[in-house]
């Protein structure tokens, strides 16, 4: 059987992109905990590692290692199936987002029409999670943890969603691949950051929410509850909180930046006025597209993962019924009433388009 | 109907967030607290019956131990106590570096105060900030006494020896020199840190939300509860021993009493915190000024090796870093001291927390915790 | 063909032993739990018939909110044992409750009626060929042209269900 028959195969398919997905999930984990390590030491006047590696690249390494060696405490009285299993199950949801990322042109693993309501299905995985690992541990402070998850959670779900109906407006779609296709049409300015400001603000906000970092990062506030719903786990089992936390960290901005920066949509060195093509004119075809749609799909990734790790550690934390309200009471009205300017102002771009009357400027954005 | 159930949770004596050992039992319904009571003793060291197998000048070691965060003002006022006891003059110069040493640790508690504070609210860059600043601060300490954060520096009747040469510095001294001299550290102080802390939490909108209304203490209750320092004035009343019962040398010094308002909350405790380092920051000014002008060798009288105070007793009032530190000292002619009795504000303080938390969410109790601002080796001794 | 029924029979085994397990469990965190499971595998029955849309939906709703719902209304109510202490002396009617006989003879009835709705009713029994997949864009048109009335009366019933809840649970504030 050739690879190429065998690559016809669902099965051998399905497990060859799977695996992709896990080491991308993975490799990126390595790097982002580096760069929130990093990032948070240059911003409190310190170096942060330096010993382990050239500028403690190699620390991230040290620190698994660690917790891998270390003894799998289980306590007594846990609800010892629940406690096993919840770290893994945490993993579920931030593994099963990547599914839909097209991390290039033609480059997802499962292209499904309803990306998004599929990506909004999969993170309730993660609201369970947090529950039986709270509950699990048979300890209060991780209780009061998980319940808070919860319900931070829940709430933040509706708005993050709502956010991003404005861009499933603009794109009359919610394939995500279709979405990035929408933007490569419209060019740099036309990329949804920019008639979809709101939602983005919106979804920045509730995605940090969803993902409980500071300044959400309630359900784990270290200086009321400990560590919240993870208080009683330790070695790998704590490992995997770690992981799922951030690779969480990254399958939202990688969202983030399909949604709204365009995804892999970016200049090419071929692109270059003049001397482009001519230089780099080698580098074009299928293989040299997906090259650059990666890179450029990383690079604004970690664009936003930089702004997430900037903003957690500039901010103290809020309060659990000042983020509820922060939620209900402001970031659900405001996402509204995006989808309400979105609908008024594409409403009025389709009236206006033809006639030439100089009002249908004030619409371009939106067209 | 089904009703829910209060959760009866113990915070510490293991706790990120408490300050110390120290606990706190608390029952929640919900996130809301209904009772909260705070146990204390895990860190209690005997301090006032070890003082009376010591010898007076003994005792001062003993005293940097107790609000081990600012220790200088703990010798301070034990000194006074006993200078009040034997009728000691102290000599001028002495009396300005002990001034400006003890200001100095004003502002360098008041920085781990407001930076756990800030901490405990989830800003650990602040609490990074603070500790940097206070770095600066143990440096210069370091050079002047020898010790970091315990300094046995004063002595009854002076200080044990003159300022190094150049620590005082210039005061044209900038932020490159903030480790070095005095005036450097206080002009990088007031230019860059302290508008600093405004920028990056005082001004800060999640930080306001989180402090502002939360915990309201009205004047007439710290009162009543016995509260001082930046608690009482923080709730609106005019009082500091520096200005309103003058010892040492205070009343030769400029500077204002920054108050909160009738009700204060969260906030108002930290902003007066925070003016306070502005206030220390302009005597220290002042009296570096006046050490420049008056070199000068006579630091401390010669007193004989023993000393034996006669008979009496003594109560010091004295304005430390937290609030009122009290010293009774009752001497029996001998050289131990009778009894040593501390006023700790910390003690006085913590009593205040079941009052306070009543009716707030269990992320206000470390606000609270965080802004009364304790030290458990003061509450415990 | 084969691989296809064997997924199918997986997760039906799943589907109905998670059902079984929410009846079963002693623990009624368990039982949600188990419900999740259960939600879960379905909506995978779902995928397999490429209805990406109803499962997507199955899950959001009730493996996510319904599920969360329950856990919920557990952690805030009284109760938070872990364990269940064995009763000691169990009286007949306890006995045969704890025995699940009711739960099988209740089960059984409902499976024969739906087995005589299922022949009796006009439901296809084959696989309508060209029956073509249920897409959002399908279901959005249906609910605002043809069904927007009875969209919007349910929308104003949940609505009115949310607010009675409130009052019922809010607390008298004086």
């Amino acid at each position: 059987m050739s690879l190429a028959d065998l690559w016809a195969q669902h099965w051998f398919r399905a497990f060859v992109t799977g695996s992709l997905v896990l080491v991308f999930a993975l490799g990126n984990f390595y790097i982002t905990l580096w760069l929130e390590r990093k990032e948070s030491a240059w911003i409190q006047n310190r170096l942060g590692p330096m010993r382990a590696g050239p500028q403690g690249l190699l620390q991230v390494l040290a620190d698994l290692f660690k917790l891998l060696q270390k003894e799998d405490i289980v306590p007594r009285n846990v609800d010892r199936i629940l406690f096993l299993i919840a770290p893994f199950i945490a993993h579920i949801p931030a593994l099963l987002i990547f599914l839909v990322v097209p991390f290039g042109p033609n480059m997802v693993v499962a292209d499904y029409d309803i990306g998004i309501i599929m990506i909004a299905a999969v993170t309730s995985y993660a609201v369970i999670a947090t529950f039986i690992a709270g509950w699990g541990s048979n300890n209060k402070y991780s209780l009061l943890g998980a319940m808070r998850g919860a319900a931070q959670m829940i709430s933040y779900e509706v708005t993050l969603v709502m956010s991003v109906i404005g861009v499933v407006m603009m794109a009359g779609s919610l394939k995500l691949s279709d979405i990035v296709l929408a933007q490569a049409e419209r060019g740099v300015l036309g990329w949804y950051l920019f008639p979809q400001f709101i939602g983005f603000i919106v979804y920045l906000i509730a995605s940090l929410a969803e993902l409980n970092r500071a300044p959400f990062d309630l359900m784990e506030a270290e200086s009321e509850l400990v560590a919240g719903y993870h208080t009683e786990y330790s070695g790998f089992r704590f490992a995997i909180f770690l992981l799922v936390e951030y690779v969480h960290m990254i399958a939202w901005s990688a969202i983030a930046a399909t949604l709204f920066l365009g995804g892999w949509v970016g200049p090419t060195p071929a692109d270059i006025p003049v001397i482009g093509p001519k230089l780099f004119g080698w580098m074009t075809g299928p293989v040299w597209d997906n090259v650059w749609g990666f890179f450029w799909f990383l690079f604004k990734t970690y664009l936003l993962i930089f702004i997430l790790i900037w903003i957690r550690w500039t901010f103290p934390r809020v309060r659990i019924d000042q983020l509820m309200d922060l939620g209900w009471k402001f970031l659900l009205p405001v996402s509204l009433f995006n989808i309400f300017l979105t609908g008024v102002m594409k409403y009025g771009w389709n009236v206006l388009a033809e006639s030439g009357s100089p009002l249908r400027w004030i619409f371009w954005l939106w067209r | 109907m089904e009703q829910t159930r209060e959760l009866l949770i113990n915070m510490g004596p293991q706790h990120p967030s408490t300050h110390g050992v120290l606990r706190v039992l608390v029952k929640l319904d919900g996130e809301t607290i209904t009772w909260a009571e705070p146990d204390i003793g895990y860190l209690h060291r005997c301090f006032e019956k070890l003082s009376e197998s010591k010898t007076y000048t003994q005792v001062i070691p003993y005293t940097d131990r107790t609000d081990y965060l600012s220790a200088i003002t703990n010798e301070h006022a034990f000194c006074l106590a006993v200078e009040k006891l034997m009728g000691i003059e102290v000599p001028e110069r002495a009396e300005y570096i002990r001034v400006m040493m003890a200001e100095l640790q004003r502002i360098c508690s008041h920085l781990l105060g407001l930076g756990a504070m800030a901490l405990d609210l989830g800003a650990v860059t602040g609490f990074l900030y603070a500790w940097r600043d206070r770095e600066k601060i143990y440096s210069l300490f370091e050079r002047i006494t020898g010790g970091r954060m315990l300094y046995n520096y004063l002595r009854i009747g002076g200080v044990r020896n003159d300022l190094p040469e150049g620590i005082i510095g210039t005061p044209k001294d900038g932020r490159d020199k903030a480790d070095k001299t005095i005036w450097g550290f206080i002009n990088y102080f007031e230019s860059y840190v302290l508008p600093e802390w405004d920028d990056l939490l005082t001004n800060n909108r999640i930080f306001q939300w989180r402090t502002q209304g939360v915990a309201p203490l009205p004047s007439e209750v710290a009162i009543a509860y016995g509260a001082s320092g930046p608690v009482l004035r923080a709730s609106g009343v005019k009082w500091d021993l520096r200005k309103n019962v003058p010892y040492s040398i205070y009343d030769r010094f400029e500077f204002d009493i920054p108050v909160g308002k009738e009700n204060g909350d969260c906030f108002d405790r930290w902003v007066v915190r925070v003016e306070e380092m502005r206030q220390s920051a302009r005597i220290v000014k002042q009296a570096l000024q006046w050490l420049a002008e008056n070199p000068g060798d006579y630091i401390a009288p010669k007193l004989p090796r023993v000393l034996k105070p006669p008979k009496g007793e003594v109560y010091i009032r004295y304005e430390g870093s937290r609030g009122e530190v009290g010293v009774h000292l009752v001497s029996d002619g001998s050289a131990n001291p009778y009894k040593v009795k501390w006023r700790s504000p910390c003690f006085t303080h913590l009593q205040l927390l079941p009052v306070l938390a009543p009716g707030h969410k269990l992320a206000d109790m470390i606000a609270i915790i965080g802004s009364i601002d304790i030290v458990l080796g003061e509450v415990d001794r | 063909m084969t691989a296809q029924y064997l997924s199918f029979g997986a997760l039906a085994l799943v589907t109905l032993w998670s059902a079984y397990k929410v009846v079963t469990a002693r623990l009624i965190t368990h039982a949600a739990l188990w419900m999740a499971l259960s939600f879960t595998s379905v909506s995978g029955i779902f995928l397999m018939l490429q209805q990406e849309f109803i499962a997507a939906l199955q899950v959001l709703i009730y493996a996510g909110a319904i599920t969360t719902m329950i856990i919920f209304a557990i952690m805030l109510s009284s109760i938070r044992e872990i364990r269940v202490e064995p009763q000691e002396k169990r009286s007949i009617g306890q006995r045969i409750r704890a025995s699940g006989l009711l739960a099988v003879v209740v089960g059984l009835v409902f499976a024969a009626f739906m087995t005589y709705v299922y022949y009796v009713s006009e439901i296809p029994k084959e696989a309508v060929p060209d029956a073509g997949l249920l897409t959002v864009r399908q279901v959005g048109a249906t609910l605002f042209t043809r069904f927007t009335v009875p969209f919007e009366v349910a929308s104003i019933l949940l609505l009115l269900a949310m607010i009675g809840a409130i009052i019922l649970t809010a607390k008298e504030t004086e």
